[in-house]
């Protein structure tokens, strides 16, 4: 690999991984959710330092230019990090949907309990 | 024999009122539970006007989830049967008595079929296609045949109320539990009614979202039948 690329690549993947750091640190990003962030990072960290595994990779793939198996790993990371949001959302939304359905019956619940209320006191 | 009549409410000011009437005047003896669906019209102060129970959902679930806050409601409150009416005054409610019959006698969902008899309001050419395709999917993977699978007219027992209060579809929601519930043994029957055509307001499905709606409902139906039990 081109020493500037691999430069490039080294520190502005080492500055990506130092910045999941810190919003996980502030608490911004939920330890749970930054997993595959933090595995994604520290995996174009070790593939920018050691180049060596690109080019194994490509021979083990057949692809002709190791630069193409870093785009293409980087595809995958994308996609997984997608997926898992996506994953992450379905939930949400279930859970956002019993909550409100449970306080929409808390709600008239209430309210005819007010009423009753009212009614024995005017007894 | 306790029996709750559900109606999901979204903007239906102009129809709910007199649909409320109806009701409580032909069944003084089912409880009425409007399940306001965020409406952004007076459909909530119409209903406390009306001293009707209204759960009052503080986000639009859509229809599936504003149905299955119903379910709930009835599952908390110890209700036998559970009576969906759409709050758009397309289902006459005269029928409901048929629907809670079928469902005392034994069956576990009675759907309002408007093609079994072929009276009242037909739906539209187009609409009757899409619904004769739903069905013929749905007989294709449950083997049971269901004339109006889309129907949103429907009352079932106490067992299909603490599935549904668990398990819903979010949208669409309709002609998904037909095969769900065939999946699951429950016992799924049809009575001839009449429906209405829609007098106030618009139907959620529009020609532009009726795309959407015909590979969605598919995908379910064909993800209901594969899915584990």
């Amino acid at each position: 690999m081109n020493k500037v690329l691999q430069t490039i690549l080294t520190v502005s993947s080492v500055l990506f991984f130092l910045f999941i750091f810190y919003m996980v640190r502030v608490k911004k990003l939920e330890l749970k959710y930054a997993l595959t962030w933090v595995l994604t990072s520290f995996s174009f960290i070790l593939l920018s330092l050691f180049p060596g595994i690109l080019d194994a990779l490509s021979a083990l793939l057949h692809i002709k230019e190791p630069v193409n198996t870093l785009f293409i790993s980087i595809l995958f990371f994308l996609l997984l990090i997608a997926f898992t949001l996506t994953l992450a959302l379905s939930r949400n939304a279930n859970r956002v949907k019993t909550l409100a359905q449970e306080l929409a019956i808390l709600k008239l619940s209430l309210e005819k309990l007010k009423e009753e209320l009212g009614r024995k006191e005017a007894e | 024999m306790k029996v709750l009549v559900i109606i999901p409410a979204y903007n239906e000011e102009g129809n709910l009122p007199s649909l409320i009437r109806d009701i409580s005047s032909k069944y003084p003896q089912y409880h009425l539970l409007v399940v306001n669906d965020c409406s952004e019209d007076r459909t909530w102060s119409l209903c406390k006007e009306l001293g009707v129970d209204v759960l009052d959902l503080p986000i639009n679930l859509g229809i599936g989830g504003a149905v299955q806050a119903g379910y709930r409601y009835a599952l908390y409150k110890g209700y036998d049967i559970a009576v969906q009416v759409d709050g758009d005054g397309q289902h006459d409610p005269e029928y409901i008595a048929l629907l809670v019959d079928a469902v005392v006698n034994g069956a576990d969902l009675c759907i309002g079929s408007r093609f079994l008899e072929g009276e009242g309001f037909q739906s539209t050419f187009t609409r009757r296609l899409g619904i004769k395709y739903f069905s013929w999917l749905i007989e294709f993977f449950t083997g049971r045949r269901v004339s109006d699978p889309t129907s949103g007219f429907r009352a079932c027992n106490r067992k299909v109320i603490e599935f549904f209060a668990k398990d819903y579809p979010r949208d669409y929601p309709e002609p998904e539990t037909v095969v769900v519930l065939n999946r699951r043994g429950f016992k799924v029957e049809e009575a001839p009614v009449r429906m209405k055509e829609r007098r106030e307001g618009k139907s959620s499905i529009t020609a532009l979202k009726s795309v959407y709606y015909m590979v969605k409902v598919s995908l379910a139906i064909v993800v209901a039948s594969i899915r584990k039990r």
